[in-house]
This record gives C-alpha cells, sequence and structure tokens, in this order.
C-alpha cells in the first residue's frame, strides 16, 4: 500500500469534502490506483449525492488514475449500489462468500454473498465474506483491543483491495497499461469469469475476478490505451 | 442541513459497530484465527532467502516433511501443507528459510484466503498467483493504516512501508495511526507484507 488518505476517524466516519481531497490528491500524486472502500450516506443510512467526489473521481480516471470502489453492503445502505459505486467511472467490486472448501483452502467460486449489495452498476465480483484481515495494534472502533491479531471479517470493503491489487500486478507485468484507467477496467472485467452458478450482471457484473487470464495478456492489445497528458 | 457522514462499509462480524450501525442480521463475533479448532493438515507460507523454482521449492519442502503446494515465481515465497514445528522448521530448513507465515489453515486460513480466490479455481483447485506489483502505487482513502503493525513494516525493520501520506481529517492529524480499524484491515487483504507474521496480502510487495 503505497500512500494512506486518511479521510475516516476513530468512528470510521468521515465527510464527502475530505473524501474528494482525498481523491484529488491522489490524483496530484500521479499514483496509479486508488482504492475507496467506502460508501457516502447521511447520517440515517440515505444515499446522499456528493458532487465533489463525483467530480474527483472523474477528474482521476481522466487522468488515467484506476478508481476501485464497492457495490456496499447491505446492512448498510440497504440492496442497492451505494456511493461512489455507483459512480459511472468506478470499478465498482460487490462480494463473493466461500464456495466450497477445498484441502487448498476456500474456493471463492463465486457463490454471491447476501450481505453484499447488488445492482446495473456492479462491474466485478471479489471475496468479501469470511474474509482474514489484520487488525490494528492499538484499541480500535471496528475491532476493538485485538492487539494486531488475525479476525475474520465481511465486507465489500474487502473485495475492492484485491481488484486493486491485481490491477498493480497487471500493471507491473505491463507498464503500457500504467495509468490506463479505462482499458485496465474493461481488462478485467473482459478477463473475469462466469461463475459455475451462471452469469448474473446485477450481482456479479462481468464476472468474478481472475488475476490468471488478467496478467495473462497486456491490456493495451486488446484494448485502447492512449496518451493522455499529465494533469 | 445535517453533516454528510461517509461511513465504512463495516463488516458484519465485526465487534464494535456502533448500536445504530448494527441494525442487520445478529452479527456473530470475530474469530480470532487462534481459536480456532486446528485442522489438519495445516498450510504454511515459508519465506526464502532466495526465489525458488519449483524444482528447489519440491526438494526444500520434502526435506522439512511437507507437502509442496505453490512455489511463487515472483517472490521469496513457498507454499506447504503439512504438521508444523515451526522451530524445527527454521532450523532444518537451513539458511534457506527465513520466515514462516502460519496461521493460514486449510480449512480458511489468512493466507490461503487472500490468495486462493483471486483466479478461476482449475477443478477443485485453488489457483495461485505469482506476479510482483513492485513499483505501482496503490491510494488507500480510508481510516488511515497503522505503520506499528508488523504486516507493514519491511522485514527486521521497524520502518512502516508506506510513502509519504496525508490525513484530510482536521482533528486527526496522523494517517499513520488507524483508531478506527478499518483502513488497516482493508490494507492487510491487498497489500500486507510476507514477513512471517499475521497474514499477507494478494499483492505483498506493491
Amino acid at each position: 500500500m503505497s500512500k494512506v488518505y486518511k479521510v475516516l476517524d476513530t468512528q470510521d466516519t468521515g465527510n464527502c469534502n475530505w473524501i474528494a481531497a482525498a481523491v484529488d490528491q491522489a490524483t496530484y500524486d500521479l499514483i496509479d490506483v486508488i482504492n475507496l472502500s467506502l460508501e457516502v450516506h447521511d447520517n440515517d443510512s440515505t444515499r446522499v449525492l456528493c458532487a465533489p467526489l463525483e467530480s474527483a473521481v472523474n477528474f482521476a480516471v481522466g487522468a488515467g488514475l484506476l478508481v476501485v470502489g464497492i457495490a456496499g453492503n447491505v446492512d448498510f445502505v440497504g440492496p442497492n449500489v451505494g456511493l461512489p459505486g455507483a459512480y459511472a467511472n468506478v470499478l465498482t467490486v460487490s462480494g463473493l462468500k466461500c464456495g466450497a472448501t477445498t484441502s487448498q483452502g476456500c474456493s471463492y467460486d463465486a457463490v454471491f454473498w447476501e450481505g453484499s449489495a447488488s445492482g446495473p452498476e456492479v462491474d466485478l465480483a471479489a471475496a468479501a465474506a469470511g474474509v482474514a484481515v489484520s487488525t490494528p495494534t492499538t484499541c480500535s472502533t471496528l475491532f476493538g483491543c485485538t492487539g494486531g491479531a488475525v479476525v475474520y471479517g465481511d465486507g465489500t470493503s474487502y473485495a475492492a483491495p484485491l481488484v486493486s491489487a491485481v490491477a498493480a500486478m497487471v500493471i507491473a507485468k505491463y507498464p503500457d497499461a500504467r495509468r490506463q484507467a479505462q482499458a485496465l477496467a474493461a481488462h478485467l472485467k473482459a478477463t473475469a469469469y462466469t461463475p459455475s452458478s451462471g452469469a448474473d450482471s446485477l450481482r456479479y457484473g462481468k464476472g468474478v475476478l481472475d488475476a490468471v487470464k488478467a496478467l495473462a495478456t497486456n491490456p493495451c492489445l486488446t484494448q485502447h490505451c492512449y496518451l493522455h497528458p499529465d494533469p | 442541513m445535517a453533516a454528510v457522514l461517509s461511513s465504512v462499509c463495516c463488516g458484519l462480524l465485526l465487534l464494535a459497530c456502533a448500536p445504530d450501525q448494527a441494525s442487520g442480521p445478529a452479527s456473530p463475533s470475530p474469530q480470532l484465527l487462534q481459536d480456532a479448532a486446528p485442522p489438519n493438515p495445516q498450510t504454511a507460507v515459508l519465506k526464502t532467502r532466495r526465489r525458488l523454482n519449483e524444482q528447489q521449492a519440491t526438494e526444500l519442502a520434502g526435506r522439512l516433511g511437507l507437502q509442496l503446494i505453490h512455489a511463487f515465481h515472483y517472490q521469496n515465497l513457498v507454499l506447504v501443507a503439512g504438521t508444523f514445528d515451526e522451530a524445527a522448521i527454521l532450523s532444518a530448513g537451513g539458511p534457506d528459510v527465513i520466515g514462516i507465515s502460519r496461521g493460514a489453515s486449510v480449512r480458511g486460513g489468512s493466507d490461503l484466503r487472500t490468495w486462493g480466490h483471486l483466479a478461476k479455481p482449475r477443478g477443485s483447485q485453488v489457483v495461485f498467483v505469482s506476479q510482483s506489483a513492485s513499483g505501482v502505487r496503490i491510494g488507500l482513502v480510508d481510516s488511515g493504516l497503522d505503520c506499528a503493525h508488523p504486516d507493514f513494516l519491511y522485514t527486521g525493520s521497524t520502518t512502516c512501508v508506506v510513502g509519504r501520506s496525508y490525513s484530510f481529517v482536521n482533528y486527526e492529524p496522523n494517517p499513520y495511526q488507524d483508531l478506527g480499524g478499518h483502513g488497516t484491515s482493508v490494507a492487510s487483504v491487498g497489500a500486507a507484507r510476507v514477513n512471517g507474521t499475521h497474514l499477507f496480502g494478494a499483492a505483498p510487495d506493491v
């Protein structure tokens, strides 16, 4: 994780303008991938528009930064995709749960996690439920005082960084694709696989993240990569 | 005008969601890995001094009485299964093995979960991915990151791997501290380092 843009406080809450400012800063920093594992809503969990954030996201993607966001969690803002996931320029990830346990661990062969929001804005699906995560060494609002231990967590928040990580690997392998947000997003969708339960665009978007296939070809061979001025 | 809050996706399992956020179904408590029933066989990731090819990794695993599951071609890592005695492995592994990442069980432990679902399973086989993401920069827009956590320190060092960071929370200026907890957990899924402790992320060298 190369840079951290803190926008959420001790209560894991923040505001629209901070997030927009963080995305602007990330664009200025010319990083490669922005991970937005968060949802914007008001005090009673109603989805709200956040115009500065949408504008910042559009600018970031225009500059070629891939912006990865989440479908959101049903128990948080309901069954529909939240914001910023619903912005057109965000690569929006819904959540899967463990489909089968194999001798080598959990196979996430695409069983939709019922806690994940869904809708036409979903682009990709990745593991979200029962994901092992590290907790802070300090006490935290979300995890209490676990002293840095590993716990299992559920949330589409954990699906997004998987997609961000695979995008980072693709960029590392194919430097042509660096800051080609549109091509990267299209490539990750085009290389996703249809789960054994069948296609379902509202739940899985174009399908389930497949790092092997994504890494097998240069995105710029099949997608339109272009020269763009640095902002 | 009501303040606009932007709050994160607090997982169902997580401990300390504020009561008004925990209106969903009753939430099970987080399960500490060390409390899980010891599964058998177990898996672990060995960190090796140099990068091993498939044959070298097989030899190493055989020497330790373990089964090779995967040699990560772009990192100094070998995923193995078997019954572990960490001290014995570190001593029998000689100069080759310099760390073990445990806590992962076949049933669904940290390391395996973090890797196994990145690609389409081949039959019942989990497919692993080896590709460095070194030199690429991911920006974590979240509640900060606990830079004291071993998952984000360079091996054998107290230096945090995160580059120059920012806080946009005017009353909490330190981005390297995570009192909310969400950012550290999200970062660990993507980028926890391989350092013989806790877990490692999908792109541990990003």
